[in-house]
């Protein structure tokens, strides 16, 4: 392309003139009667930032491959993760745990025509594997022989070699959750800049939808895939899908209380009751309790190594006053619940309900922390012992309101016990950089729950052959970690679940984290949408399936 | 006129050297290591070692300069880890975006703010200039970001309810509701940029440019405002303007034709001075638009530390004062007769 | 030769005499209007901050709120003397006026007062940030609420009598946080120009006076610095070194101040061309006076009527920069709170909760449009064509 292009196109797509592609977009969408299909408009937080799968790192990303893909196992959330058949229609292990072999469905086609087969399967993970991809993705093929992911018994047949037999719910996951790359096309691609290559910005969809066009850092939009073979049920019943990629919380909320957009997720417990009053339209549905948020210890920090002072601690904050005040609505309904770990509620067979959070004592914080030691000696408010002050630094990432919330009233409350905290705030790449090299006091931060269960990559003790990058806190207690391994090599799931409640008892003894909640998000959906599948699994889940009854279309055209 | 042109470019170089100079001494001095300025942890390897060969990363500061101004020269701009595209794309896409937004900006700013001001010195001293006279200074004192918040929050309710609400009640048509309605951000009609016609598309586009421009550029309308009044006003008292009078010609006449191309001339220079602002203000603007031109690449790039498109856009902005001044002083030139160029 | 110009004290009117009982009441019976309300409007400050702090005086002293810049409460004490002591003395200058002689009235000083008193709008603008200051120093006086309390009121409260301008999500006050924040907007606005002020007089006058290369390299630079956009550059600055707490304060003032002189070098460069061709500086050198001593003495001092016009209208860019800079988050970091972090924290409740991002944009407004007027008086009134 000359130079000159590069310059023209922009600048008559920018006044709005056709370009090729504009065209056959208007041409698609119309056929003379009126559209009885609507749109979707999302107010969406972040932009894209690749789209092969194996090096995609950001939740757009996963958004928009789901969509694009067709999943090897679909899954639906019941108390935990349900597979369904997806590309693969029928699947069984072997006695020894140690081998899954699964049947495919053959009559999958990349929107170019070439068939989906068992060597793109091969091919993606081929990629993962790679050390020269670089991909973030590399722990899915841990456990998998280098031969086994997968072994290609027949076009239909595939076999997925496990180096051991291991919780069978995680090596699902592992072997399903990618979205595929076409082999056809990226097999002559240079791998150490597959970051670069074109596909990362216009892939080849084989799912129910297409990537009919991306402004970056403006909008997405998604069209039914017209070369699209799998079931005709799975055919997209709405018109079009558009992203508009809006960094702003408070111009998304404007956009949806103007009704501009049809959807947004997010949606703050106060701005969620004043939408109930001026927008009735739109249905506020909660996710479940996908996320939580919590307060790090460093435990290589002297002041934090005496559990007795991180109990002391956890009475003296009142978390559910905490939830009272941040997370309830006006009527009353509590956006949160307190948490006990960081094992999600929502997987009901295995999250230990015997536990019960500590109740707000001051009284008792104050206790325990003079059988530790810690005692107004110099009478200037603040705790010391051997002649050091009770202070600490507190810190989280800017841009997270309920976390700065967080940050202030737990300070005026550690302050009443005499506990002196500083507040800090850092950019969040920054933010994350120094949690992962340990470089902290004590800080405000969330996991979003997994929906299987592996809790070794935040409480595992470092070994010599592993270290465990999200211990942030240098947590080590070998028999948590034993009870663990155990509970990773029960591939029966009510077997381990015991296994598991243990650990989350002995866990939430030792109080690494100060546990605090787990919340509930908001998204608000136009309540023309029918269909929706917002639960914890996506906000976006089964946009095939999303659609509008004739009489109530908004976006006729 | 060309050797004067010619000349004042040749000037501008020493003056990017300059520019470039200072920003690698600020990426210099910046604490971290190089690995976190120019990568991020999922960089695979061989970009590593052709980044590192790229820009000399393990050699010293020297080369690293050198290195740095070679590509710039040839508008290599490099890759951006955070965004995983090159810079020069990432660049190409945003530019037009803020090209436009600067241009209406502009073409908002100086009508405005040269009849406001012409106005005010017309009917100088009456109530109308001192009303004038305040609303400008209180426009012109006001935060820009604090007037789009204002103005998307008037727009998006009190404008759009108002309008909508007329045309529930039939007193307008619903095509001219839609024309009325203001969009509250974005730069087009997401939904309907796929069935409007080119000329709907033209102007849906210019109905998204109303708001960030005049929240850009309402101050520097205030500022010219009075910067006009008080040119003409010191124009309007030399002796050639009472000679016209004098001759009997009509005030209209001797306001329009004879004083005003004289108290425009400054007017000219500020519109080059105002360039570097207008940068400056789409970064906050456009922040709160959701526009997506440079500013907001900027605020995201220093955000995630990004330190390739940092540079770049730095350069790149200064590439366009200096420019913008350059467009100032040849106008100027042209317009002064007094003024010899060579 | 004396030249009696106003009555002498005895015979004093007494409709101005009634200032001494308020001050401002004696202007407004001559019928000086601005400067009748702008005295009124400060004694106004005066009352109601007494009313409001010396009954609660032993909480104030002695457990006001900390934090960065706190200027301590007494000095609000101090100040409030000092304020009314400053207007009682205004009012009875007023009943009272000086004999001056006639040179004393030619002076330029005298000049420049009389200019000052009559440009009508420079006057508003002087009382405005008389008010602002005072403001500011009265603070901990006036403030009903300790600013980082959280929960002295409902959250998000619409303003009402308790809480005139509402209340944020924590509960907070919004009126205590906009008077502590503009006490920090003000003083980075007062420093950043003062640094400003500093580094391009000296350079300025520096460039004028050597001429030469030295000249040509000053100037270089300036339009060096003067073709980068500087909210970028500020940005870009603060965004790269990440400095916490208290520290970021002074980056914030430092970099404003470093990045704002040229128009100031300028300024200077072309008074003391202008002024080192004169009679008085011919003569200082022939007199043997060593350069800096000319510098200082004799050239700075004459070239300073203009600097002072621009630093007053640059205390208004700067808060506005200040602003900018806290809206993108990347300026004063936290918990200090300026106007600036105040709108930004306005932005996500923007929509139920307006108060909170509103009074301190007019805030801002405000505060620059009173230091503009006030330059626009002083630039008139020092102005020689005027006379």
């Amino acid at each position: 392309m000359s130079m000159r292009r590069f310059f023209v196109l922009p600048l008559l797509a920018m006044l709005g003139c056709g370009g090729g592609e504009r065209a056959t977009l208007v041409e698609q969408g119309v056929d003379g009667a009126p559209q009885t299909r609507d749109t979707l408009v999302i107010a969406y937080q972040s932009d894209i930032g690749n789209l092969i799968s194996v090096v995609s790192e950001t939740a757009a990303d996963s958004d928009i491959l789901t969509n694009l893909s067709y999943p090897l196992v679909d899954s639906a959330f019941d108390c935990s993760l349900q597979k369904l058949p997806g590309m693969a229609t029928e699947w069984a292990w072997s006695d020894d745990g140690k081998v899954l072999s699964m049947t495919l469905r053959d009559d999958l086609t990349w929107e170019d025509g070439s068939k989906v087969t068992a060597e793109d399967i091969a091919f993606t993970y081929d990629l993962v594997a790679d050390p020269s991809v670089a991909s973030a993705r590399v722990s899915y093929i841990e456990r998998l022989v280098p031969e086994g992911r997968p072994k290609i018994v027949d076009p239909t047949h595939i076999e997925w070699h496990f180096t051991e037999a291991y919780d069978r719910d995680t090596q699902m996951a592992h072997t399903s959750a990618l979205s595929l790359v076409p082999k056809h096309v990226l097999a002559a691609a240079d791998r150490a800049t597959l970051r670069g290559h074109e596909m990362g910005k216009k892939p080849l969809s084989y799912g129910p939808w297409r990537l009919a066009d991306w402004k970056p850092n403006s909008l997405i939009v998604l069209e039914p895939n017209p070369n699209f073979t799998g079931p005709a049920s799975e055919r997209p019943k709405l018109n079009r899908v558009i992203f508009r990629i809006l960094p702003e919380y408070s111009t998304r909320l404007i956009e949806l209380e103007s009704g501009k957009v049809d959807m947004m997720q997010g949606i703050t417990v106060s701005d969620a009751d004043k939408l109930r009053e001026t927008n009735p339209e739109i249905r506020l549905v909660r996710r479940g309790w996908r996320s939580n948020d919590y307060i790090a210890w460093n435990l290589q920090n002297d002041i934090f190594k005496d559990v007795r002072v991180r109990r002391a601690l956890a009475h003296a904050v009142d978390i559910d006053g905490m939830i009272g005040k941040l997370l309830t609505s006006r009527t009353g309904e509590a956006y949160a619940r307190r948490s006990i770990g960081t094992i999600t509620p929502e997987l009901c067979g295995v999250h230990n309900d015997d536990v019960k959070p500590y109740p707000y004592d001051p009284e008792k914080a104050k206790q325990l922390l003079a059988e530790a030691g810690w005692k107004d000696t110099n009478a200037d408010g603040i705790l010391d012992k051997d002649g050091k002050p009770f202070e600490f630094t507190l810190s989280t990432n800017t841009g997270n309101k309920r976390r700065a919330d967080i940050q202030v009233l737990v300070q005026a409350q550690l302050e009443r016990i005499g506990v002196k905290v500083h507040l800090e705030k850092q950019e969040s790449n920054a933010f994350f950089e120094n949690m992962r090299k340990k470089r902290f006091d004590a800080a405000v931060a969330g996991w979003s729950a997994g929906l299987f269960i592996d809790p070794t990559p935040l409480w595992h003790c470092d070994t010599d052959e592993r270290k465990y990058e999200f211990n942030f806190v240098s947590y080590c207690n070998p028999e948590v970690d034993a009870l663990m391994e155990q509970g990773l090599r029960t591939p029966d799931p009510a077997e381990a679940a015991p296994i598991w409640k243990d650990v989350q008892a002995r866990i939430y003894e030792d109080q690494p984290y100060l546990f605090l909640w787990w919340q509930d998000e908001i998204v608000g959906i136009h309540e023309r949408f029918e269909n929706t599948k917002i639960d914890v699994l996506s906000a976006l889940n089964d946009l095939h399936e999303w659609e509008v009854p004739a009489d109530k279309v908004k976006y006729k055209r | 006129m060309t050797k004067y042109i010619f000349r004042k470019l040749l000037l501008a170089v020493p003056l990017l050297w300059g520019v470039i100079t200072l920003i690698f001494f600020l990426v210099e001095l910046t604490p971290g290591s190089v690995a976190d300025k120019f990568f991020t942890p999922e960089t695979p390897p061989e970009v590593r070692q052709m980044i590192v060969a790229k820009y000399g990363l393990d050699r010293p500061a020297i080369v690293r300069y050198a290195l740095m101004l070679k590509n710039l020269a040839f508008f290599d701009f490099g890759v951006s880890m955070a965004q995983e595209r090159p810079v020069f794309e990432i660049i190409r896409d945003a530019l037009p975006n803020t090209l436009v937004l600067s241009a209406v900006t502009m073409m908002i700013i100086f009508p405005t703010g040269i009849a406001v001001g012409t106005l005010q010195a017309v009917r100088h001293n009456k109530l109308s200039d001192t009303g004038a006279s305040i609303a400008s200074l209180f426009f012109y004192s006001m935060p820009s970001f604090w007037l789009a918040l204002m103005l998307q929050l008037f727009i998006a309710f009190g404008w759009s309810g108002f309008i909508e609400g007329l045309g529930a009640r039939g007193v307008l048509s619903d095509d001219t509701v839609g024309l009325l309605v203001l969009p509250s951000s974005g730069m087009f009609d997401a939904v309907g940029q796929f069935t409007m016609t080119t000329g709907e598309q033209i102007v849906d586009r210019l109905k998204h440019l109303i708001l960030p421009g005049f929240a850009m550029g309402l101050a520097s309308a205030a500022g010219t405002a009075r910067y006009m009044r008080s040119s003409l006003l010191e124009v309007v008292r030399q002796d050639y303007i009472r000679t016209a009078r004098a001759k009997g010609l009509l005030e209209r006449v001797v306001i329009l034709k004879h004083a005003m191309r004289n108290a425009l001339l400054p007017i000219i220079t500020l519109f080059g001075l105002q360039i570097p602002y207008l940068f400056s203000g789409a970064v906050l603007v456009e922040t709160i638009f959701a526009w997506p031109g440079m500013g907001r690449l900027i605020v995201n790039a220093i955000y995630t530390q990004d330190t390739p498109l940092i540079i770049a856009l730095f350069f790149v902005s200064t590439l366009l004062v200096v420019l913008g001044n350059l467009i100032a002083d040849v106008t100027y030139a042209i317009v002064d007769p007094r003024i010899k160029y060579d | 030769m004396t030249a009696i110009v106003q009555t002498s004290r005895f015979d004093a009117p007494p409709i101005t005499r009634a200032g001494l009982l308020l001050p401002g009441l004696g202007h407004l019976l001559v019928g000086e209007w601005i400067h009748g309300v702008g005295l009124l409007a400060l004694d106004v400050l005066l009352f109601g901050s007494a009313l409001a702090g010396f009954p609660r005086l032993g909480s104030v002293l002695f457990s006001g709120p900390s934090g960065s810049l706190a200027i301590h409460p007494v000095v609000a004490v101090v100040s409030w003397f000092g304020l009314a002591a400053a207007l009682w003395f205004v009012a009875w200058r007023r009943a009272n006026p000086r004999v001056l002689t006639d040179e004393e009235y030619n002076s330029n000083r005298q000049i420049f007062l009389r200019q000052m008193n009559r440009h009508r709008t420079g006057m508003i603008g002087l009382f405005g940030v008389s008010f602002l200051v005072s403001l500011t120093l009265l603070t901990p006086l006036i403030a009903p609420y300790d600013p980082i309390a959280i929960e002295v009121g409902p959250q998000l409260a619409a303003p009402s009598w308790q809480h005139p301008m509402g209340t944020d999500d924590y509960g907070r006050d919004v009126f205590s946080r906009l008077l502590y924040g503009g006490r920090i907007s003000l003083t980075i606005g007062f420093v950043a120009v003062t640094i400003t002020a500093t580094i391009g007089t000296t350079l300025g006058a520096l460039a004028g006076f050597a001429g030469g290369v030295v000249d040509r390299a000053l100037m270089w630079l300036t339009d060096l610095l003067l073709a980068l956009p500087q909210l970028v550059l500020l940005l870009t600055i603060v965004g790269l070194f990440r400095v916490q707490g208290a520290k970021g304060i002074f980056l914030i003032m430092f970099i404003i101040g470093a990045t704002s002189w040229m128009g100031v070098a300028r300024i200077v460069r072309s008074q003391v061309l202008s002024l080192r061709q004169q009679d008085f500086i011919q003569a200082a050198r022939a007199l043997g006076l060593s350069t800096q001593r000319i510098l200082f003495r004799h050239l700075i001092p004459n070239a300073m009527a203009p600097v002072i016009v621009f630093c007053s209208l640059a205390i208004g860019s700067t808060m506005l920069l200040e602003a900018g800079l806290s809206f993108l988050g990347l300026g004063v970091p936290p918990p200090t709170s300026t106007w600036g972090v105040m709108v930004n924290d306005g932005r996500d409740p923007l929509r139920h909760a307006p108060w909170i991002a509103t009074f301190p944009g007019l805030a801002i407004v405000l505060a620059v449009m009173s230091f503009n007027l006030l330059g626009d008086g002083l630039r008139d009134a020092l102005d020689p064509k005027l006379r």
